[in-house]
């Protein structure tokens, strides 16, 4: 059972995502959140199996819950992969994202395919 | 500067190339049907479609331009294609189907940042907004150099959405 956080202040996309991973072959038990503040309350260190987060939501976005939640995890034995999803995809937002500690970034549209063969490199990864 | 290449893109028609390429580029994908670009539409400050939703953009290059991007249509027209996503049809009106137009119109808006980043444009994009029923929009009234297309997806309804990008100096 894949645990999943999933942040992201379009509930279609949260759908969508869940439906995405349950395309490709997981099994999902997804924690929802609206932005990144809910997010971060949500996340803890081994938590979960994987975080998905959109760069754009109101209020706390994307990159700030990412930096907020790489800090969290300093002295953790395991790091959560970050996988971040972005409607935008200059080089310059890419390496602000890298910066931040998202470990991929996937542009949108993002279809179940992109997302199962990204999600399968950063489980082989971590 | 920016807005020069915009007002070029505008009379040359690559604007209205764009547009199609990045309709096609959202929808398809999400939709798993074909897009067609059935030709130009009017922009849409007077006579707005019943649902639209407009993203802001702001020129980060520092050559000064504001502009928006917009996706709108018929709300049976925007079901139908918030139903494809979803997986269930939207009753009216709802938060479902403005959380889906205004995503689309994100994602749109993505896509022809990528377009015109192409041609020297860099461009921030700000929160989608859905607008419902209006009888106007005021925001576009100054937006002069621009374009939009309609398209059409080939769903079973054949839902018509019109999509388009308008900018000016500032």
């Amino acid at each position: 059972m894949l645990k999943v956080l999933i942040a992201d202040d379009s509930k279609m996309m949260r759908v969508m995502h869940v439906r995405s991973l349950r395309q490709v072959g997981y099994e999902v038990e997804a924690t929802e959140a609206n932005n990144g503040e809910e997010a971060l309350a949500a996340f803890e260190p081994g938590k979960f199996d994987l975080v998905i987060v959109d760069w754009n939501m109101p209020g706390m976005d994307g990159i700030e819950f990412v930096r907020a939640a790489r800090e969290r995890e300093q002295g953790a034995a395991k790091r959560t992969p970050i996988l971040m999803i972005t409607s935008q995809s200059t080089e310059e937002q890419m390496l602000k994202a890298k910066e931040a500690g998202v470990d991929n970034l996937l542009t949108k549209p993002v279809t179940p395919e992109a997302l199962g063969a990204a999600l399968e490199m950063l489980l082989t990864r971590a | 500067m920016s807005h020069a290449i915009v007002q070029e893109l505008t009379t040359s028609g690559r604007l209205v190339e764009f547009i199609g390429q990045a309709a096609r580029e959202a929808l398809e994908p999400l939709c798993g049907a074909p897009v067609e670009v059935l030709g130009e539409a009017e922009l849409p400050w007077a006579h707005p479609p019943v649902g639209i939703a407009l993203v802001t953009v702001v020129d980060t290059s520092g050559g000064g331009f504001q502009a928006v991007v917009w996706l709108g249509g018929e709300l049976e027209a925007l079901a139908s294609v918030a139903e494809v996503l979803l997986g269930e049809r939207p009753d009216g009106e709802d938060e479902m189907l403005q959380d889906a137009v205004r995503e689309l119109t994100n994602i749109l808006a993505g896509q022809i940042q990528r377009h015109l980043a192409s041609v020297g444009l860099q461009m921030g994009l700000g929160l989608p907004v859905y607008v419902s029923g209006a009888k106007s929009l005021n925001v576009g009234a100054s937006l002069a150099s621009g374009a939009a297309v309609r398209v059409q997806v080939s769903l079973p309804d054949q839902p018509v959405l019109d999509v388009g990008f308008a900018a000016k100096e500032g």
